[in-house]
């Protein structure tokens, strides 16, 4: 258990832009921060709108990719709400 | 007729962070 608050509706926080760059692939740019993502986590960001649910966005990835874990997509969204690149309420 | 796409395999989501210290 980490305290964190689970997320329901997270989005991208005011400044982050989501890019590709050919030789460090996506990316999410921050002031002052970069952070590399895999290809996995780049496809949750991009359904990180603020409107779809945790619940959403498991289910657009599944149009996507065979096997997709609920759990993994958590951690993720937790792991990158410590470092200020997601809001987990929209 | 239409094939659809393939689906890629799930692969555990994982990122790095880079602090640039400056603007990026």
């Amino acid at each position: 258990m980490t305290g964190l608050p689970e997320p329901t509706v997270p989005r991208l926080r005011p400044g982050v832009r989501l890019t590709r760059d050919p030789a460090r692939g996506e990316l999410a740019l921050l002031p002052e921060r970069v952070v590399v993502l895999n290809d996995t986590a780049a496809a949750v960001l991009a359904h990180c709108d603020g409107t779809t649910s945790l619940a959403g966005i498991v289910e657009r990835l599944a149009e996507e990719y065979e096997g997709v874990s609920a759990e993994d997509v958590r951690e993720l969204l937790l792991r990158l709400a410590q470092r200020r690149v997601v809001d987990l309420h929209g | 007729g239409k094939e659809l796409p393939a689906k890629k395999a799930w692969h555990r989501p994982d990122f790095v962070t880079i602090d640039t210290g400056m603007e990026v």
